[in-house]
């Protein structure tokens, strides 16, 4: 390949094991990134339209559909969004159980997302161990609500399931492994020697631009924005909690807002959500998780509404938001969904910039996104085409980590 | 560290600055958990006109965190959409975020509506989906190169959000159900009663 010409190399769209893929057009010169664009939208799916003909229950179970890992995120934040336009109180049990369930998913999702980094990174047995551990939060996920994804846990007006006193031993057994596996997670993730060398200095978003462009959850807060909505706009059982944001800071070290501080916050976010788990277990109110049982009462409660409301949850990739307006009607007349990746995806033209090829994958898989869709690559020079498949790409990264090694 | 207001403050200085541009306000508390700590959104009407103002105003009290703009369409008779730019402030600070959400009227007829993005760059794309869903013109943002949201092969001039005529034609629309049962199916394995 000729040295200087820059070339337009795009990434995706689609890997058909990934739920939504995402088409990356990057302008290298070299190996150096000097350019990026992405467009999301590669299946898009018509759920918001979808639900403009359906009534709140049954959007409900939709919402547990939008995606795969964040299984309760939406259906909470729409949940939410429709108990404060109908004037539904949630019974301050159900709050509890929602925020377990909530930072399981925090678990699982952090666990998945360090399994995906080792492996861009080519460190594929720190990926087994990874997905190995995440096991434990799936099954306590199963134990709870019956499923190890689309758990359909949450109803209008509280939860469908509760978590009985006889639960409790299986759940904290779940969490003291996690507690004992801790500092072994820490060790293996920031005191590796090629992980640092990989990560820090690598995808920066300083603290201007993570908030010029809104960005949210870790990715935000690896950059210093304390942004966390279970400590500044309390919702569910997290006003009753102490918490704090976590920033890299909580390992000792300065804010960078590279990817390495994206696996600091993250590590750290598993070890906080053990805490809120087990103190919510302590101080579980009695009485019932449901506002109303008979889901017909919920519609017809959710029919006599009308007026518009805002459900947010911060989801393991930060704040999920959801815009619901109702009008005496059965199916509300608008519902909009943010998901996290919305306020995230779009730092990606940023923080490729200057990037070195080898660690697209990295950086892309940095921000947590809701998709990894480095599928396919195809260089086009002048009409003759080379393609390069996941596997030569992921290649590339894995060789990289070998160079450093020797 | 600037001054922290409360909600109904908040409210007061956006109306000194925008004046009659700012319709109505009105402040909704919700409490949940055992211990009831609130959190406060702000819902504020606004003219169109006034939306740049607006954003201006709110970034003076404090720089916003924007979640979204969402909008929809009021109906297939109705002559407005209506869009919500969803603000937050006090983002980073414990129990003190506010949503501050900006409602306005935007005419079918002439669907325009002013950037914020010399505001905050991050804001292109959120109005490039006000673009897509509902055929709003952002005025002043740059024009994208592809879309974000919807295929690139969707048509021209249909709007999935839509509910007149430029919504989604019935021929776009796959019915699961109309698609019938499959016949020619061997008997369920359901074995000998």
């Amino acid at each position: 390949m000729a040295g200087n010409v820059p070339y337009k190399i795009p990434i995706g769209p689609i890997h058909p094991a990934l739920k939504e893929p995402v088409h990356i057009e990057l302008t290298v010169m070299g190996e150096e990134v000097i350019g990026a664009d992405f467009t999301p939208g590669q299946t898009h799916r018509g759920i918001e339209w979808m639900g403009l003909s359906r009534n709140p229950v049954q959007i409900v179970h939709l919402t547990d559909r939008i995606c795969g890992i964040c299984g309760v995120t939406h259906s909470l934040s729409f949940a939410r969004a429709v108990e404060q336009i109908a004037g539904i109180t949630v019974p301050e049990r159900g709050d509890y159980v929602r925020t377990i369930i909530a930072e399981f998913e925090r678990i699982q999702s952090h666990l998945l997302w360090a399994g995906v980094a080792a492996h861009e990174l080519g460190f594929d047995s720190l990926f087994y161990l990874a997905w190995r551990v995440r096991e434990d939060a799936m099954d306590a996920i199963e134990f709870i609500t019956g499923n190890r994804v689309n758990y359909d846990i949450i109803q209008i007006g509280g939860t469908r399931r509760d978590i009985t006193i006889d639960q409790y031993a299986k759940i904290r057994t779940c969490l003291k492994t996690y507690k004992d596996l801790f500092s072994k997670l820490k060790k293996l993730f920031l005191e590796d020697a090629v992980i640092k060398s990989r990560c820090i200095g690598t995808g920066l978003l300083s603290f201007e631009t993570a908030m010029a462009y809104s960005a949210v959850g870790p990715t935000s807060r690896a950059s210093g924005v304390t942004a966390d909505l279970r400590v500044d706009y309390p919702y569910c059982a997290y006003g009753d909690l102490d918490i704090k944001p976590v920033l890299p800071t909580a390992y000792g070290k300065d804010v960078n807002g590279d990817t390495y501080d994206r696996i600091v916050v993250r590590i750290f976010e598993i070890a906080q959500s053990i805490e809120i788990i087990e103190t919510c277990l302590d101080n579980m109110p009695a009485g019932p998780v449901l506002w109303e049982e008979k889901v017909v009462k919920i519609l017809a409660a959710c029919k006599k509404a009308s007026g518009e409301a805002v459900g947010r949850h911060e989801a393991p990739r930060g704040e999920a938001v959801h815009y619901v307006a109702m009008d005496n009607a059965d199916a509300p007349i608008a519902w909009k969904v943010k998901a996290s990746t919305y306020s995230n995806a779009h730092v990606w033209p940023i923080i490729l910039k200057g990037a070195q090829l080898a660690d697209i994958p990295i950086i892309v898989a940095s921000i947590d996104p809701c998709m990894s869709c480095t599928d396919r690559v195809a260089i086009t020079d002048n009409g003759s085409t080379k393609i390069f498949t996941k596997e030569q790409l992921s290649k590339m990264s894995y060789e990289k980590t070998r160079r450093m090694l020797q | 560290m600037d001054e922290i207001y409360t909600p109904a403050e908040v409210a007061d200085k956006l109306k000194a600055s925008l004046g009659d541009s700012m319709l109505d306000s009105s402040i909704r508390v919700r409490a949940e958990g055992a211990k009831k700590r609130e959190n406060t959104n702000i819902w504020i009407t606004i003219r169109r006109e006034a939306i740049h103002e607006a954003a201006e105003a709110l970034m003076k009290i404090r720089y916003p965190h924007l979640s979204c703009i969402s909008g929809y369409d009021k109906g297939a008779k109705d002559e407005n959409l209506r869009v919500q730019y969803i603000f937050s402030i006090y983002g980073g600070i414990e129990n003190k975020e506010c949503l501050v959400i900006f409602s306005t009227d935007i005419p079918k007829a002439n669907p325009h509506i002013p950037t914020i993005t010399d505001l905050m760059e991050g804001a292109a794309f959120t109005e490039h989906e006000k673009t897509e869903y509902l055929g709003i013109i952002v005025d002043g943002l740059e024009p994208a190169k592809h879309r974000f949201f919807l295929p690139q092969d969707f048509p021209e001039n249909v709007y999935p959000l839509r509910k007149d005529d430029k919504k989604i034609p019935d021929s776009m629309v796959k019915n699961l159900w109309a698609s019938g049962r499959p016949e020619n199916r061997p008997p369920a394995p359901l074995g000998d009663e």
